[in-house]
């Protein structure tokens, strides 16, 4: 024991670390092994927000970082609540999300026995982890905690599990360090070399059809104004990855919107054209690329990440530039900032903004409601300023073509792993981070069903999230691959057996309204948005919808197509 | 290759992924010194899955050097 201070328990210790990082809410479901961490919790200031089901603690505590940019915590209890916990987790490892887990674990005498509610959560979150810390004794609880925020934090942000046995819970440790002391700070991300930063400035000027990719990374760099800055000093277009929407400003111009699969054919195309892709924090996603060896053949590559391990994982740039985004942007800024624009850039601009409609509507739902109408009209209805977070689907890839965020922590999507049922506790985590911000969860009848128990959540805390649900009566976008390569032959997909959405919501004592109509859907919007408590919106949608355009997975864009091929 | 570490554990994560990779290795000797621990690999497999094998790696080693910074 040390000196100086009071003994406190090793769960008091949590909580105190926790409180040190600034942590003011934590997502979490008890269980025996970390009972005494909940018993710490117990009247402490540190706001537990209890879920129904592990996994959503995982994916609030995401959607919670993904909205304020701060550090998500979640908590469970050893064995099945550590399980349950891992797809949220490597859902912040594939988006970069910083997340730190806090697993209890059997005691330490019993490590190893297969004791009740045992699972080595170390081994099993190895691979899908930053790094993962077994606290082995109550003087390592601090520092164990600390390490994890500031890995978690980055350079390139991740998740973090510490697991910590219940009898390290409950032991006593009285800190040699009275006063608080200063949270770790992250780690030193790198600068860009000024030599590369030349290269990278010598190729922009000389480029005649330039193309610039904005990705999530900028997001966690903390980049976006600099961002705009530099597609303005640039003046040709630009587009965005699923994660990188918001930082290009949705009235510029020259944005020309979602890059990718289900992305503006203008975009792809400009892509495909270019001479020079600037590639900012993205990863050359497959969903993004189709096939690399296709992908932006005239061009050369600049490409700018804080995580050197991605160069030529893919693509291999022309350029790197290993730095953090910010002051990367930061040292183009200056170099572009005494230089007269290219005028072929505007002109390049132009052409690009002019090729390929908008992606286009299904209008083979005769008189059913259109899921893209719905969204649109959400669009239209919903204040500025509002945070919407998907679900994955067919949804998720029309509001990705239609919202317009003005910055990417207003749009919150789990883009690398696509994990169904995200969307509507990553909208409760970013209700809890912005509680006087309106937040939308748009979400499918799929993936609602995967997370329905979070109406006990909403109903607890009245947080006033909105649920907009585009239910299709189908896994929609597994059944549009299923009609288009597989023969139609629809294995596993239909839900025509959904259950009464509405009265669910109601038995939770959450306020519910249905449309089935394109004459009550303004109306009805309307009155959703306007609800001052958490409320479900049931659109009832024709269930064949299509997303349009689509380029086949592992073609390019000269494969895609805009209607069910004859 | 020699790489050095501060969680011994990499090494198991550097085979699952070598394997994962279509790779595999044929020496594998590891000592302690200190706080690191210091490894000799020798791996194998299609050039291409070796580079993107040294890209990972490389990551793994840069995400321990800056849990233990």
């Amino acid at each position: 024991m040390g000196s100086g201070t009071s003994a406190r328990s090793g769960a008091h210790l949590v909580l105190e670390t926790l409180e040190r990082e600034g942590v003011d809410v934590v997502f979490g479901y008890p269980g025996g092994a970390i009972m005494p961490l909940y018993d710490a919790l117990y009247g402490h200031n540190v706001r537990h927000v209890l879920v129904r089901h592990e996994a959503a603690a995982a994916f609030a505590a995401g959607g919670y970082a993904r909205s304020s940019g701060r550090v998500g915590v979640c908590l469970a209890t050893s064995g099945p609540g550590a399980t349950n916990l891992i797809t949220g987790i490597l859902d912040a490892m594939m988006d970069s999300v910083p997340l730190v887990a806090i697993t209890g674990q059997v005691k330490s005498t019993l490590l190893g026995t297969d004791a009740f509610q045992e699972a080595d959560v170390a081994a099993l979150t190895h691979t899908i982890t930053k790094r993962n810390i077994v606290v082995r004794d109550v003087t390592q609880i601090i520092p164990a905690l600390r390490t994890a925020f500031a890995v978690a934090r980055g350079p390139r942000p991740g998740p973090v599990l510490v697991d910590i046995p219940s009898d390290i819970l409950r032991a006593l440790h009285a800190p040699d360090d009275v006063e608080p002391e200063p949270a770790r700070p992250r780690a030193k991300a790198p600068f860009p070399e000024p030599s590369e930063i030349a290269r990278a400035v010598e190729a922009i000027a000389n480029a005649k059809r330039p193309v610039v990719i904005a990705g999530g990374g900028l997001r966690w760099a903390d980049a976006v104004d600099e961002y705009r800055t530099f597609v303005g000093h640039l003046g040709g277009p630009h587009t965005a990855t699923l994660l990188g929407l918001g930082c290009p400003h949705p009235d510029d111009p020259n944005f020309l919107g979602m890059l990718g699969m289900h992305g503006w054919k203008r975009a792809n195309l400009a892509v495909a054209d270019a001479d020079l892709v600037i590639a900012l924090g993205m990863r050359f996603d497959d969903r993004v690329t189709g096939n690399p060896a296709r992908f932006a053949t005239n061009a050369q590559v600049i490409h700018a990440d804080v995580d050197s391990s991605e160069f030529g994982k893919i693509r291999n740039p022309e350029i790197a530039l290993h730095a953090d985004l910010k002051t990367t942007l930061t040292a183009l800024n200056a170099a572009f900032a005494d230089r007269t624009p290219v005028p072929e850039h505007a002109s390049w601009a132009d052409e690009t903004r002019e090729r390929g409609t908008p992606p286009a509507r299904d209008r083979a739902c005769g008189g059913a409601l259109s899921a893209t109408d719905v969204l649109d009209a959400l669009v239209a209805e919903m204040e500025p300023g509002t945070i919407v977070a998907t679900d994955v689907g067919q949804h998720q890839m029309w509001a990705a073509q239609r919202v317009r965020p003005s910055h990417p922590r207003d749009f919150l999507s789990s883009g690398g792993l696509g994990s169904m049922g995200f969307g509507f506790p990553a909208a409760i985590g970013a209700q809890f981070a912005h509680p006087t911000r309106p937040v939308v969860a748009v979400v499918g009848d799929g993936g609602f069903q995967m997370s329905l128990p979070e109406l006990a959540t909403l109903r607890r805390y009245g947080v006033p999230v909105k649920v907009l649900l585009i239910d299709n009566r189908n896994l929609g976008m597994v059944r549009q691959w299923q009609q288009i390569f597989f023969n139609e032959r629809y294995s596993a997909t239909s839900l025509d057996d959904n259950p009464d959405f509405c009265m669910i919501a109601r038995a939770y004592e959450i306020e519910a309204r249905s449309v089935s109509t394109n004459a009550d859907l303004r109306g009805a919007m309307r009155a959703f948005l306007q609800s001052k408590v958490s409320t479900l919106l049931h659109a009832q949608c024709f269930p064949l919808e299509n997303v349009w355009p689509m380029i086949p997975s592992g073609t390019s864009v000269e494969e895609s197509i805009e209607a069910v091929p004859a | 290759m020699t790489i050095e570490m501060h969680d011994p554990r990499l090494l198991a994560r550097i085979i699952n992924v070598a394997h994962r990779f279509g790779c595999g290795y044929t020496k594998l000797e590891s000592t302690q010194t200190g706080g690191t621990y210091v490894a000799h690999l020798d791996l194998e497999g299609d050039a291409e899955a070796l580079r993107r094998l040294d890209l990972h790696i490389a990551k793994l080693l840069h995400d321990d050097k800056e849990s233990f910074a």
